[in-house]
C-alpha cells in the first residue's frame, strides 16, 4: 500500500506544480502580448511598425512609448515582488511598502525637492522622494529593534509614520505657492511618462537585483508564514530575514516610486492575485506577483492613455479605481481567510 | 545527547526559570510536567535555541549557541504550543516545509518521500491536498507534528503536542512517538498537561515547580499524591492499572499550591 | 501650422460683446449701425447715452451706497469712499495705487511683503495671510470698511464671518480680462474716482483696439500649446490663459479639455505639432530682477524634451515663459501684447509690449519701470 500511496502523493504534487509553472507561462505570454499591444496604443498615431523609422514617428515610439512600456514593467514587478515580500514578513496579507509609509515618505521628500529646488530640478525630487522612502523604512526598522520586532509592531509603526509624512507633505502644501502646490499634487498622481532612458537605467539598477535576491530566500518566506519560532527552528534566520527582505522590498518600491510618483494598490493586489492563480509557496508566488503587477500596471497606464484621450488620467488614479472593487471582492468572497 | 545545566531566563519583571538542569539520552521520551506557568513552555524554548537563557545548553557535545541554526534544524525539531490557523499552502507543503534544512531549491525525490511517510504515519494522507486554513483544529496540530516528523531530527521538542487531539488521536501519537524513539534512538522532550499520558507514555517525567526542578525521575516514583498535591494543588487518586498509572482529580485542595 | 477659419468683416474683439458690460453693446451696436443710415440712429445714439449718463448720474448722485455688480455678477450696494481698506486681492491693489487711494490700504495677502521693491507704500501694511486662507482675526482687528478678495478664494463662508464682525466684503475678478472694465469702473465708482477709472479704460480700450487691429490683419491662427506651472499640465478650455490666447488670436490645442489644469501625455502634445509653445512660469518677484533668472534654466528644459526639437514651437525656438504679473490684472493688456507679438511677428513688428508695460506701471501706479516678465522677451 505505502509505495503506490507515495507514488500518488508525489505524482499529485507533481501535478500541482506543473499547473503552477503553466500559469507562470501563460501569465509571462500574456503580459508579452499587453507589452506590444501597449507598444502600439498611444495618443498619437504611431504604432509598432515605427521600430525603424527616424522620423518623428520613431522619436515618439522609441523616446517615450518603449521607455513607457519599460519603465512600466520594472515598477509592476518591483512594487509587486516589493509587496509580496513585505506580506510574508509581516505575516499580514493587507501588507505592503506603503502601508508601511514608504508612499508616503516619498511623497513628502518629492515635495521636499519641489518646495527647496523646484519642480524642474528633476534629481532634486526623484532624490528627496527616494531618500525619505529609504528614511521609513529605517526608522520602522530601528523602531522595531528597540521594541521587540513583532509584526503588528511594524504595521502600527507603518501607521504611525505614514501619518507624520502625510501631515508634513499638507503642510509643505499650505506653506507653498500655487505652483508648488500643483507640482506637488500633480507628481503625487503617478506618471509613467516622467522616466527618461537614464531613469530607467536606475530604476532598473536597484529593482533587478533585488528581484533575484528575493527569489533565493523563497523558502525562508514559506517558513516564515508558519510562525516566527517555527520557521527558526528549521533553521531561518528571522531578524535577519526580516530586515533583508523590508530593505530590498523598500529599495525596490523606492527606487520604482522616485521616479514615476505613487502608484498604489498594485504591491497589494498584485500578490493576491497571484496567489490565486499559484498559491502561496514563494518560490512561484514571487515570479507571478512580478507579472500580475507588470500586467496591472501596464494595463491600468494604457486605460488611463486611451480611454479619455486626449486627458491623461494618471496612472496611480487608475490602480486606485481597479484597486478598490478588487479588494471588496477579495473581503466577500472569502469571509475568513484572505489566504 | 542533550544536556542542559543552570539554566535561568526571565521575562522582563518576571523571573521563571530559576536553575534547571537536565539531561536527555537517545530513546529516552522525557515529559515535562507542572502547572500554568511554571516554565514548561520557557524551558522547551531555551532548549530549542528559540530563547538564550543564562547557563548551557549542549547538544551532542557542542554549545547549543554554536551550532549552525541550519545544521541545529537536523539535529533538533520543535513543535510550539501555537499552530497558525492559516496558511496559504496545502497539507503536503505545510509539511514539505519540515523539509527545508535539506531543501536547495527543488525539493528532491527523498524529501517527497519523507513528507510522504509522515502525513501517512499520522494518518492525514487522505488531507494532504486540502488547503491548510480547511482543516480543523486538531488535523492542523497533527500537521505540526508531522512537520517535525518529516524533518527527520535526532531530537523532538514538543510543547503540548496533544492538546487538540481527541482520545484516540492522543493515544495514536503518544504510541507513535514512544516507537519513534525506541526504534530510531530518537530523544523526545515534551510537555503534557494529561498526568495519565505521562505516565502512561513516558519514560521520565520531570516535575516542574516555580521554575524549578520538583522531582524527576520515572513517572511513578515522580507523580505522586503528594507530589501532586503540592505543585498542583489538587487531591488525586491514584490507582495501579495494567498499562500504567491513573490519577483521578478529587477537588482543589485546601492548602495552595 | 493650423489655419482657423477667420471673418470677412472686421473682427472686434470679443471683450466689446461681454454682457457684463452694460452699456457697451448699445455703443457697439450704434457704430455698426452708424455705417448705414445716419439721422435715426445719430438720435438713438444721443438717447442711449442721455440714458447712460443719466444713469451714471442717478448713481452716483444716490448717496452712501454704490451698486456695482461682482465677480458671481451679484449687485452689491458698496458703501461709498471707504477709508480703510484690507485686500486680498493684489490685482485690486494695482487698481487701488491707480485710483490713487493705495494709502489706505491698512491690510494686504502675503504676496505684496514678498515684493517690496514694487509696493514701498504698503511696507506698513498688515500681513493678514495667504489670499484663499487668511486670518479672518487680523483683518477684524484693522477694523477695515471693505475687504477686497478674488471670486473663488477664499471659499464660500467668508462674506460671512466678515458679516459678523460689520465688514464688507467685495469679489472682484480682475485677472481675467473680460472682466476689467467692470471692475475698475465699479471701484472708481466706488472711491469717486471716475475720472482716473475712466484714463486707464480709455488706455485699456485704444489697446486692446490695436491688439484687435493687428490680431484681424494676420490671417493666420496658430495653434499653440499651453502649459501650466506642472510639467505636462495643459490648459484647459476655462482656464484664463486660454481666454487670453483667444483674444490674441491663436488656438489652445487643449481647447477640447475644459479643466483649468489637466495632465496630458507628451505624446499628444508632439502629434498636435504646434507652432508654439506658452508656458506659465513660477518666477517671484519679478519686478526686482534684472534678467530671465530661472526662466532661462526653465526654457532649456521645455526646449530639451523628448521630440520637441521636431515641432514648429521647438525647431523656431518659439518657446515662451510668462509670469503672472503680466497675465493677470491692470498689466493684462501686456501679457496679451506679448503673445500677438509671438504670434503674428508679421503684423506686431512695430508692437512693444515693454513700452505699454513701461507706460502702465509709471503711468498708472507711479513707479519707475523695471524688472523681467517673460523670456524670451524680444
Amino acid at each position: 500500500m505505502k509505495p503506490a500511496c507515495n507514488k500518488d502523493g508525489q505524482a499529485a504534487y507533481g501535478a500541482l506544480t506543473g499547473r503552477r509553472v503553466a500559469w507562470m507561462l501563460g501569465l509571462a505570454a500574456l503580459l508579452f502580448v499587453v507589452a506590444l499591444l501597449s507598444l502600439a496604443m498611444g495618443s498619437s498615431a504611431a504604432g509598432l511598425r515605427d521600430v525603424l523609422r527616424t522620423g518623428l514617428d520613431g522619436v515618439i515610439f522609441w523616446e517615450l512609448r518603449v521607455p513607457r512600456v519599460i519603465m512600466g514593467l520594472l515598477v509592476g514587478s518591483g512594487l509587486a515582488v516589493g509587496g509580496a515580500a513585505t506580506q510574508a514578513v509581516l505575516r499580514n496579507p493587507l501588507a505592503s511598502p506603503f502601508t508601511l509609509g514608504v508612499a508616503s515618505g516619498a511623497g513628502f521628500g518629492a515635495a521636499l525637492g519641489i518646495v527647496l529646488a523646484g519642480a524642474t530640478v528633476k534629481w532634486a525630487v526623484a532624490g528627496g522622494a527616494f531618500t525619505f522612502a529609504l528614511v521609513t523604512v529605517l526608522f520602522i526598522l530601528a523602531v522595531a529593534r528597540m521594541k521587540s520586532a513583532t509584526p503588528e509592531t511594524l504595521v502600527l509603526a507603518g501607521v504611525a509614520v505614514m501619518f507624520l509624512f502625510s501631515a508634513g507633505t499638507s503642510l509643505l502644501q499650505f506653506l507653498g505657492t500655487e505652483q508648488q502646490i500643483q507640482s506637488i499634487v500633480f507628481w503625487s498622481f503617478g506618471n509613467l511618462t516622467r522616466a527618461a532612458w537614464t531613469d530607467i537605467l536606475i530604476a532598473a539598477g536597484m529593482i533587478l537585483p533585488a528581484l533575484p535576491a528575493l527569489f533565493l530566500r523563497a523558502w525562508d518566506l514559506n517558513l516564515l508564514l508558519a510562525g516566527d519560532e517555527m520557521a527558526a527552528s528549521l533553521g531561518v534566520r528571522v531578524d535577519r530575514l526580516r530586515l533583508t527582505a523590508l530593505l530590498l522590498a523598500a529599495l525596490m518600491t523606492a527606487g520604482a516610486i522616485c521616479f514615476t510618483g505613487v502608484i498604489g494598490f498594485i504591491g497589494l493586489v498584485g500578490p493576491h492575485l497571484a496567489r490565486l492563480m499559484v498559491g502561496g509557496d514563494h518560490r512561484f508566488l514571487l515570479p507571478t506577483s512580478a507579472l500580475c503587477g507588470a500586467l496591472l500596471v501596464l494595463v491600468s497606464d494604457s486605460l488611463g492613455r486611451t480611454f479619455f484621450a486626449p486627458h491623461m488620467v494618471p496612472i496611480g488614479i487608475v490602480t486606485a479605481f481597479l484597486g478598490v472593487p478588487f479588494f471588496f471582492a477579495l473581503l466577500l468572497r472569502r469571509k475568513r481567510e484572505f489566504w | 545527547m542533550l544536556k542542559a545545566s543552570d539554566l535561568f531566563y526571565s521575562y522582563p519583571g518576571r523571573p521563571v526559570l530559576q536553575g534547571v538542569s537536565l539531561t536527555l539520552s537517545p530513546g529516552e521520551v522525557v515529559a515535562v510536567l507542572g502547572p500554568n506557568g511554571t516554565g514548561k513552555s520557557t524551558l522547551l524554548r531555551c532548549l530549542a535555541g528559540a530563547l538564550t537563557p543564562q547557563g548551557q545548553i549542549e547538544l551532542s557535545g557542542r554549545a547549543l549557541g554554536a551550532v549552525p541554526p541550519v545544521e541545529r534544524a537536523r539535529l533538533l525539531a520543535f513543535v510550539p504550543q501555537h499552530v497558525p490557523a492559516r496558511l496559504p499552502m496545502t497539507v503536503f507543503e505545510a509539511v514539505l516545509l519540515g523539509r527545508r534544512p535539506y531543501l536547495s531549491w527543488r525539493p528532491r525525490p527523498q524529501d517527497l518521500e519523507a513528507t510522504w511517510e509522515s502525513l501517512s504515519i499520522l494518518g492525514l494522507a487522505e488531507l494532504a491536498h486540502r488547503e491548510f486554513s480547511e482543516i480543523s483544529g486538531g488535523q492542523r496540530q497533527k500537521v505540526a507534528l508531522a512537520r517535525a516528523l518529516a524533518q527527520n531530527s535526532r531530537l523532538l521538542i514538543m510543547d503540548e503536542p496533544t492538546s487538540s487531539l481527541d482520545l484516540r488521536h492522543q493515544l495514536e501519537v503518544m504510541s507513535l512517538l514512544c516507537a519513534r524513539a525506541e526504534e530510531q534512538g530518537t530523544g523526545v522532550v515534551l510537555a503534557v498537561h494529561d498526568l495519565n499520558l505521562a505516565a502512561r507514555f513516558a519514560s521520565r517525567a520531570l516535575l516542574l515547580h516555580q521554575g524549578r526542578i520538583f522531582a524527576e525521575g520515572p513517572p511513578e516514583q515522580v507523580l505522586t499524591e503528594d507530589s501532586i498535591r503540592e505543585v498542583y494543588g489538587v487531591d488525586v487518586l491514584r490507582m495501579e492499572a495494567a498499562a500504567g498509572a491513573m490519577y483521578f482529580p478529587l477537588a482543589a485542595s485546601s492548602s495552595p499550591a | 501650422m493650423r489655419h482657423g477659419t477667420t471673418s470677412s468683416a472686421r473682427q472686434r474683439p470679443n471683450w466689446f460683446a461681454d454682457p457684463a458690460i452694460p452699456f457697451w453693446p448699445a455703443c457697439a451696436l450704434v457704430r455698426q449701425m452708424g455705417r448705414f443710415s445716419p439721422l435715426p440712429l445719430v438720435l438713438l445714439v444721443l438717447m442711449l447715452l442721455l440714458a447712460c449718463a443719466c444713469g451714471k448720474n442717478e448713481q452716483g448722485q444716490a448717496g452712501p451706497v454704490v451698486v456695482i455688480t461682482d465677480a458671481a455678477g451679484r449687485e452689491i450696494a458698496v458703501k461709498r469712499n471707504p477709508k480703510r481698506i484690507v485686500t486680498l486681492n493684489k490685482n485690486a491693489a494695482e487698481i487701488l495705487r491707480m485710483l490713487g487711494v493705495a494709502d489706505r490700504i491698512v491690510g494686504v495677502s502675503d504676496w505684496i511683503p514678498k515684493n517690496t521693491d514694487y509696493w514701498p507704500e504698503l511696507a506698513s501694511a498688515r500681513n493678514v495671510g495667504k489670499f484663499n486662507d487668511p486670518d479672518a482675526e487680523a483683518i477684524a482687528e484693522l477694523k477695515p470698511d471693505l475687504v477686497l478678495c478674488y471670486q473663488n478664494s477664499p471659499g464660500p463662508g467668508f462674506e460671512e464671518k466678515m458679516a459678523a464682525a460689520g465688514i464688507q466684503v467685495l469679489r472682484l475678478e480682475l485677472y481675467r480680462i473680460g472682466a476689467l472694465p467692470r471692475d475698475v469702473d465699479g471701484l472708481g465708482r466706488i472711491f469717486g474716482r471716475e475720472d482716473r477709472a475712466k484714463e486707464y479704460l480709455d488706455w485699456l480700450e485704444a489697446r486692446m483696439d490695436d491688439i484687435a487691429r493687428r490680431v484681424a490683419a494676420s490671417p493666420e491662427r496658430p495653434a499653440v500649446y499651453l502649459e501650466a506651472y506642472a510639467d505636462f499640465a495643459a490648459c484647459g478650455s476655462s482656464s484664463g490663459m486660454h481666454e487670453r490666447l483667444a483674444f490674441a488670436g491663436g488656438l489652445n490645442i487643449g481647447e477640447g479639455m475644459h479643466s483649468t489644469a489637466t495632465p496630458v501625455s507628451p505624446e499628444w502634445v508632439l502629434e498636435q505639432q504646434p507652432y508654439a509653445v506658452i508656458k506659465m512660469c513660477s518666477q517671484n518677484g519679478c519686478y526686482s530682477q534684472d534678467g530671465p533668472g530661472g526662466m532661462a534654466d526653465q526654457r532649456e528644459a521645455l526646449l530639451a524634451r523628448t521630440g520637441w526639437n521636431k515641432t514648429p514651437a521647438g525647431k523656431a525656438g518659439r518657446v515662451f515663459l510668462m509670469t503672472t504679473d503680466v497675465t493677470s490684472g491692470g498689466a493684462s493688456v501686456v501679457g496679451i501684447a506679448w503673445i500677438v507679438k509671438w504670434l503674428h511677428p508679421k503684423t506686431s513688428a512695430d508692437l512693444d509690449p515693454n513700452l505699454w508695460h513701461r507706460e502702465f506701471v509709471e503711468r498708472f501706479q507711479g513707479r519707475p519701470w523695471r524688472g523681467v516678465y517673460v523670456h524670451p522677451a524680444e
